[in-house]
């Protein structure tokens, strides 16, 4: 029956199923797999308002019948059912120099992680770190709240799909290399604006590096409630 | 109060919904009804917000579980992970009960996300027994099992719905939970008789009943959540009441949400159909 679900082709009961006064059974059949594809469609729509809204209905449907079609879902919850669908699109990205493919992309990529930091483990109820932690003229180390994402993309999408979610309607993002933290504050998703540099810095950091005396962005990311914990040494003076 | 199996007699409840997070947890805001169902998929692995209203619910209000991923009647080796996640989950929220639906959902790694149905025969039904007993060991509890809309029949069945659940429940030693509109739904679909689940159920094991609303698409009924209760399926509730008691009942509106007021309007209705003219004719003799 799964099978039936997911063809395309004709849908035959072979004689297992009953017909109704007002349906054959081969009918019957195919009323659940429209429910299927109406179904997870209609999720996919929730989870990519911004993507929606960039691609109009009709594409939209169209690139998120052909994900589903590729990936059907697995998991038990339906939180999982776009977690592959970034990867299904740069997997089958057209070869073509334009750039437009790398916008859909972002977009889909960012309101995954958007998700994933709105509903995930996050910081609520346990102590942040602040600048105030910092000794001066100490390197530190740092512990990441729970929930904390980088992202890199070619076109801002950040600001986008924020504003589509307020219910406006934005024009589609021009390039732009953009560097991101996404983290949850109060139950509420922040974005972190960052430089390449920064993201760079800030990748090291919560990989395990430690950051120098004078570091340049630790205190606003401490600031930020990037952190759980900063972990400093005061420098023992030279007698 | 308890009812069967010793679970509590919760009232009336109505669905927990995210559109009406905000209205449940306002301290000025009025909210009349008994308890909340939550649909256990949206809360399991959340770390978020949803689950954080939850918690504030559940310490507030009877809380209980009712899942659409348990795949009972599956082939699919049954989901320890999922099994020990609901566990942890129903402890932590206290939940009155766990519910899910005779149906299977998965196979061979795949998830339909929807409630597919089995066909009533014996090898299905101690099939379905003997998973029921394996996901009461592991939950310490008993299982709660709802009648799902259907809209085909299998030419292989050899008994009706009303036998195998009747059966089912007394062979797993498990609760029932019977939706009322379901039953009315797969009555008008099978054309068959939309009283049988509620004269036939064992009524010591319906331990919930489901109210919710539907569509006609003209060639079938769809079990849409998306509207108030139709007065059919009210008769059926009536009826319900008269042969099982008070039982906790629960509205079920996924779709369309009204407003919170409106919605515990449409479940205020339930509360007076419990208590049936007959009640109180007991009542005042």
């Amino acid at each position: 029956m799964l099978g039936v679900l997911r063809g395309d082709g004709p849908v035959d009961a072979c004689g297992r199923i009953t017909p109704s006064a007002t349906l054959t059974a081969d009918e019957r059949l195919g009323l659940y797999r429209r429910g299927y594809r109406l179904r997870l469609l209609e999720s996919l729509r929730g989870m990519h308002p911004a993507l929606r809204h960039l691609l109009g209905d009709e594409v939209f449907d169209a690139f998120a019948l052909d994900y589903l079609q590729a990936r059907p879902p697995a998991s038990y919850t339906l939180f999982d059912l776009d977690a592959a669908f970034a990867s299904h699109l740069a997997a089958t990205r057209p070869t073509s120099d334009e750039a437009w493919p790398d916008l859909v992309i972002d977009v889909v990529r960012f309101e995954r992680a958007f998700l994933e930091v709105y509903d995930g483990a996050g910081p609520e109820g346990a102590a942040i770190a602040s600048a105030a932690d910092l000794v001066p003229g100490a390197p530190a180390s740092v512990v990441a709240v729970p929930g904390v994402r980088l992202l890199r993309s070619r076109y801002p999408v950040g600001d986008y799909v924020l504003a589509v979610r307020r219910g406006e309607a934005p024009p589609p993002p021009r390039p732009a290399s953009t560097h991101l933290a996404l983290l949850r504050r109060d139950w509420v998703v922040t974005l972190v604006p960052l430089t390449a540099e920064s993201h760079a810095a800030l990748e090291e950091l919560l990989a395990g590096a430690t950051a120098p005396p004078g570091h340049p962005w630790l205190a606003a990311w401490a600031d930020a409630g990037l952190f759980r914990e900063i972990r400093t040494s005061r420098r023992v003076p030279c007698c | 109060m308890t009812g069967r199996l010793g679970l509590p007699d919760l009232g009336v409840g109505v669905g927990l919904r995210t559109e009406h997070f905000h209205h449940v947890l306002d301290p000025e805001a009025e909210v009349a009804v008994d308890w909340f169902e939550a649909i256990t998929e949206n809360f399991l692995d959340s770390g978020g917000w949803p689950r954080r209203v939850l918690d504030e619910v559940a310490d507030r209000w009877p809380v209980a579980l009712h899942g659409v991923s348990l795949s009972i009647g599956g082939t699919d080796p049954l989901d320890l992970g999922y099994l020990a996640k609901l566990e942890r989950l129903a402890a932590e929220v206290g939940a009155a009960w766990v519910s899910d639906h005779v149906c299977w959902t998965a196979a061979a790694g795949m998830s339909s996300h929807d409630l597919l149905p089995i066909p009533f025969t014996e090898a299905v039904l101690a099939h379905v027994a003997a998973r029921v007993r394996a996901v009461q060991d592991v939950l310490g509890r008993p299982l709660v099992l709802e009648n799902p809309s259907t809209y085909l029949t299998f030419t292989t069945s050899t008994m009706s719905e009303a036998e195998f659940l009747s059966r089912l429940a007394v062979e797993a030693d498990c609760g029932l939970l019977l939706d009322v509109n379901n039953a009315y739904v797969c009555a008008r679909n099978h054309g068959t008789d939309p009283t049988e689940l509620v004269r036939s159920l064992p009524d010591d094991r319906v331990v919930e009943v489901h109210v919710a609303g539907h569509r006609d698409v003209g060639t079938h009924l769809v079990d849409s959540h998306d509207g108030p209760v139709c007065d059919a399926v009210w008769d059926l509730y009536r009826l319900a009441r008269s042969r099982f008691g008070p039982v906790p009942t629960l509205l079920e509106w996924d779709a369309g949400l009204p407003t919170f007021p409106a919605l515990q309007a449409e479940a205020g209705k339930a509360a007076t159909a419990r208590w049936a003219p007959a009640d109180r004719a007991v009542a005042c003799g």
